[in-house]
């Protein structure tokens, strides 16, 4: 070994050194950074680098990396040497700058050279985009009793989203504030005048491994399904994470809001009582080279009533949660697991005199998630009373388990699902206790990449058990069948799919029905031009009953723009029948929106971008059966802007 | 004769009245019986027909009760009131009755698993005489999973998981509609932007998993109008659900849509000889772009570990580079992403993965 290699280390050394003195000697002199200088600090987000290099050379024989990236396909070559303006922006800070000529006779000449960027003098990091986009419009022709339509409107947004960066910190803004006025009142919950829609104020430290963030705003806290999930409001939010440690707390209110709501204070979603809002806070560590974790979690508050965007059955409600998971990964996600343990106590009422209700919930979780395979096994209990404000569509009172698997192999792609769950968790003999038991199976083909076919089946079954003299058995069968093939060929786009249900009422009540879906779609796209027109057709059928429902819908889109892009348009149309095979029902509407409109100017003062055009609506519904018959076209005066304006 | 006519007429009269105050009225509610879910509110649209043969014109009710035999389980204070046809004699009053958690659970307490809602309606006019009757709904009390079926929550929501977001101009843009539901039916509804049929939606839900609807790629929501659009996610059936409004604005900004680069050489999940020479890239891009980034990944990884910028459709590495980077045996991804004149990301193209081939070794014959 020894005799071997150790000519051959020389050899690398020698050479090493060799190159060395030789790039650094003659590379002094043939290659030189002119722009920006070496060592020096430039503000600018894209500098300009200019080189100069003495020997002839091409393209062919130079090689230029810049911090990692090599872009000698885009250098304005010249005899004197090179220029590159930067395709995307320069982060901050330091660049290296490495250049390399393959000189005629196989030598290397190399040279490499530094410096540093800065977006502005006080900021290492600065930009921010903003759009302002105004609208008037003005009613041309409407019927009279059109009464929902403003004879004339405008409005206006301002979308901002800003960055700055210097040191270690950080801080980000992102907003829309919109102007409205018309003349008929707005409908719930925008209002007239100027309102801050949303924000985002973000500030982030990082250091050596510590890093802060703060959040206040329309923030975003996913923690697990039985404490936090998705819940998406306005409030605060900080987390600290130092090496493999993470601690956060949140405080947001309870009801989504849209736009400024109750001033400075309130806007902010931190001001106020755990009536309405949630509260939380959470702390993950990792052991073992991050192959072991520990998570905790309280989330604590109220809330009333409907939010925007949301509609609940549910009363005043109040509730509290703390969640310990423990999860495990030695297999680098081969063999994964996941413990959850759960403490709820809630109320589902505050107004009445009961007390909340003490529950809980555990779920294990053991699987293989990367790779052409992949499996689970998932066994949860939820309580009867177990219910989180931070999670509200999570089902309470079940316990079961769910088998998954699935393999991802070069043309086919299956996954299987088998699953158990059942209700009435306490045996309570007040109430049937309810089996669901569901199998499913997907298959995609994907042969041909251009038209991958998929396929799927799903069979479920509720069967009751134990029932009360007062409750009715259900056993009912469920059969979904979906399969669909879409063909995609440079501009064009194919889609067929077809789905087909059926539900089994198997008790005496014999309350069947079927659902037959049958969709194609299809589209056209070009630069400067898109058609897509789709139809589907449905047919639902309740056997008891001999009735059927058929829906047919017609749907088409199309846009482009005309006359060197000054010319823009726009239609999207729906025609909808749906027929009673009784002759019980039978309707027709059609609705369209269309828009037609001409740019008056681009870049106008370097940033106005007018236009002028009109926009329509037509609706027209024919009830066959009652004899209702009626149509309206409302044509209006569309003057718009977009002011894009970045710094 | 006349005492006889008389003493007729008054007991005519009393018969005729007795009649009367007995068989005067019924009414019924409809639905008759119901089945809720324990846990949780429930409302539900309770019609109370009328009918009356006294001439009375007006039936009302000023409050409702929730019994288990001689237990009051709870007050609803709602009046209701109907009109009576005076030539047929029949009404109805219609209210949403809402259930609260506080009478299942006292119902519970009392270990019964149904009740009754009942109505006292006092009917009167100008024409007859003042009596009252009532109506009576059964309720009956079981578990979610068995419960009639109804949607108990519904939530709008676009990516950002709010029920608002503002989009550009031909932006694509996704809405999703989270349906929390008791027992198992056949859902029908419609997604509608502003009073458009979208796409409608008739699918079978079953009791054990919560169900997210989205709207589909075609047709698209429309976002070639600029302004404020309102969407929502409408159910024909089960009723009983107040719909909300989701609320996206368009700005007149146009988005730019990204054209599809197609990767041509290597094939995806190719395995290539550890060689710079077999190292050749292809790609079909677009007219639009005038500039590509070749990006070259880990597995795994986020961050590219190469990145090539070039005017043409392909890219060979330089022996110095390709050493540096590749080891025998790694596997890799690769991408293009295209720039046009004014250096926007215009194009871009799949992932596809590469495995370079392991080197064997040479044999101590072959060394000299």
């Amino acid at each position: 070994m020894k005799k071997i290699f150790a000519p051959f280390f020389i050899i690398i050394v020698s050479h090493f050194f060799s190159g060395y003195a030789q790039s650094d000697v003659i590379g002094q002199n043939l290659i030189q950074l002119l722009e920006p200088q070496e060592g020096v600090e430039v503000i600018a987000k894209k500098p300009v680098i200019k080189c100069s290099i003495t020997h002839p050379f091409s393209r062919e024989n130079l090689l230029v990396i810049l911090d990692g990236d090599d872009i000698t396909g885009v250098l304005d070559i010249r005899s004197e040497g090179f220029e590159y303006k930067p395709i995307r922006v320069l982060s901050s800070g330091m660049h290296s700058l490495r250049i390399v000529l393959y000189m005629p006779d196989g030598k290397e000449v190399q040279k490499d050279f530094v410096f540093s960027t800065r977006h502005s003098k006080t900021f290492e990091d600065a930009y921010s985009n903003n759009e302002l986009t105004t609208i008037y419009t003005s009613v041309l022709e409407k019927p009279e009793d059109v009464t929902t339509t403003p004879y004339s409107k405008i409005e206006s947004n301002f979308k901002s989203e800003t960055r700055l960066k210097n040191g270690h910190w950080e801080f980000t803004l992102t907003t829309n504030l919109r102007y409205i006025d018309q003349s008929l009142p707005l409908n719930q919950p925008e209002r007239k005048g100027l309102d801050l829609i949303n924000y985002l104020l973000q500030g982030k430290y990082s250091k050596d491994g510590l890093g802060i963030l703060t959040e206040i705003g329309d923030v975003q806290i996913n923690e697990t399904e039985n404490t936090v999930m998705g819940l998406a409001k306005r409030g605060g939010n900080v987390s600290f994470q130092y090496k493999d440690l993470t601690l956060r707390t949140f405080l947001v209110k309870s009801q989504s809001v849209f736009g400024y709501r109750g001033g400075v204070r309130g806007s902010t979603g931190i001001e106020g009582s755990l009536d309405d809002h949630i509260m939380g806070v959470s702390g993950e560590t990792f052991f073992l080279s991050r192959k072991v974790n520990l998570k905790t979690i309280y989330v604590t508050g109220g809330e009333t009533g409907d939010s925007f965007g949301t509609w609940t059955d549910a009363s005043g409600r109040k509730g509290s949660v703390a969640g310990f998971v423990l999860g495990t990964d030695f297999f680098n996600q081969k063999l994964a697991t996941e413990a959850e343990v759960d403490f709820s106590r809630f109320d589902a009422d505050t107004t009445d005199d009961f007390s909340a209700d003490n529950d809980k919930a555990y779920k294990l979780k053991i699987g293989r998630t990367s790779g052409n395979y992949v499996y689970e096994a998932l066994y949860k209990y939820i309580g009867p009373d177990y219910q989180v404000l931070g999670n509200q569509g999570l089902q309470k009172n079940t316990e079961g388990f769910t088998l998954s698997g699935g393999m991802n192999l070069d043309i086919h792609s299956v996954n299987l699902s088998l699953s158990r769950y059942s209700d009435n968790v306490e045996d309570d003999e007040l109430y049937p206790k309810v089996y669901a038991y569901q199998g499913a199976i997907n298959y995609t083909f994907k042969k041909f990449q251009s038209a991958p076919i998929s396929l799927s089946y799903q069979k479920s079954i509720i069967d009751s058990s134990k029932e009360p003299s007062t409750i009715t058995p259900i056993e009912t069968e469920t059969d979904t069948i979906t399969g669909g093939i879409n063909y995609i060929k440079d501009r064009w786009n194919f889609g067929i799919q077809t789905a087909y249900s059926s539900q089994n009422d198997r008790t005496s009540a014999g309350n069947d029905s079927t659902s037959n879906t049958y969709t194609f779609i299809t589209s056209y796209v070009m630069d400067d031009f898109s058609i897509s027109p789709g139809f589907t057709f449905n047919r639902l059928r309740y056997p008891q009953q001999g009735t059927r429902t058929d829906t047919y819908t017609t749907n088409l889109d199309i846009r482009g723009k005309a006359m060197e892009d000054n010319l823009s348009y726009g239609l999207a149309g729906t025609y909808n029948r749906t027929k009673a095979g009784d002759g019980s029902s039978e309707q027709d509407t059609i609705n369209t929106n269309l828009e037609v409109a001409y740019s008056l100017g681009k870049k106008l003062f370097d940033f106005l971008n007018p236009s002028a055009g009109i926009r329509g609506t037509y609706n027209k519904t024919n009830n066959k059966v009652s004899g209702g018959e009626n149509d309206e076209l409302i044509l209006l005066l569309v003057l718009s802007t977009s002011m894009p304006f970045s710094f | 004769m006349k005492k006889a006519a008389f003493f007729l007429l008054i007991l005519i009269s009393i018969v005729f009245t007795m009649y009367a105050q007995t068989a005067e009225a019924a009414i019924t509610a409809s639905p008759s019986s119901i089945t809720i879910a324990r846990g949780s509110q429930s409302t539900r649209s309770i019609t109370h027909n009328i009918i009356d043969s006294t001439g009375c014109t007006l039936a009302a009710s000023t409050s409702g009760q929730f019994i288990s035999g001689s237990n009051t389980l709870g007050t609803v204070n709602t009046p209701v009131s109907a009109s009576l046809d005076i030539n047929t004699a029949i009404g109805s009053a219609a209210e949403s009755l809402t259930i609260p958690v506080s009478v299942v659970k006292k119902a519970e307490q009392l270990r019964v698993n149904s009740f009754q809602f009942q109505r006292q309606f006092t009917i009167t006019g100008d024409d007859c005489i003042t009596h009252t009757d009532s109506s009576t709904v059964q309720i009956r009390v079981t578990t979610e999973a068995a419960a009639e079926f109804k949607i108990t929550r519904l939530q709008l929501y676009f990516e950002n998981k709010k029920a608002e977001t503002t989009v550009m101009r031909h932006q694509p843009l996704k809405a999703y509609a989270d349906i929390s539901f008791a027992g198992s039916g056949l859902l029908q509804g419609y997604w509608e932007a502003d009073g458009r049929i979208i796409s409608n939606v008739k699918t079978h839900l079953i009791y054990g998993k919560s169900v997210t609807i989205e709207t589909p790629e075609i047709p698209s929501l429309p976002t070639f109008q600029t302004g404020t659009h309102r969407l929502r996610f409408v159910i024909t059936s089960p009723s009983g659900v107040t719909l909300p409004d989701a609320i996206y604005f368009v700005t007149a900004e146009e988005f730019r849509q990204k054209f599809i680069i197609n990767l041509l050489s290597p094939n995806d999940k190719a395995e290539i000889d550890y060689s710079p020479h077999a190292f050749t890239f292809t790609w079909k891009g677009e007219n639009q772009a005038v500039a590509y980034l070749v990006e070259f990944l880990e597995k795994g990884g986020e961050k590219p570990i190469f990145s090539a910028y070039t005017k043409n459709s392909e890219y060979k590495f330089p022996l110095s580079v390709f050493k540096s980077v590749f080891s025998s045996g790694g596997s890799y991804f690769w991408r293009v992403k295209g720039f046009d004149a004014e250096n926007n990301e215009t194009a871009e193209s799949n992932t596809y993965s590469f495995t370079i081939k392991e080197q064997v070794p040479p044999l101590p014959s072959d060394i000299k």
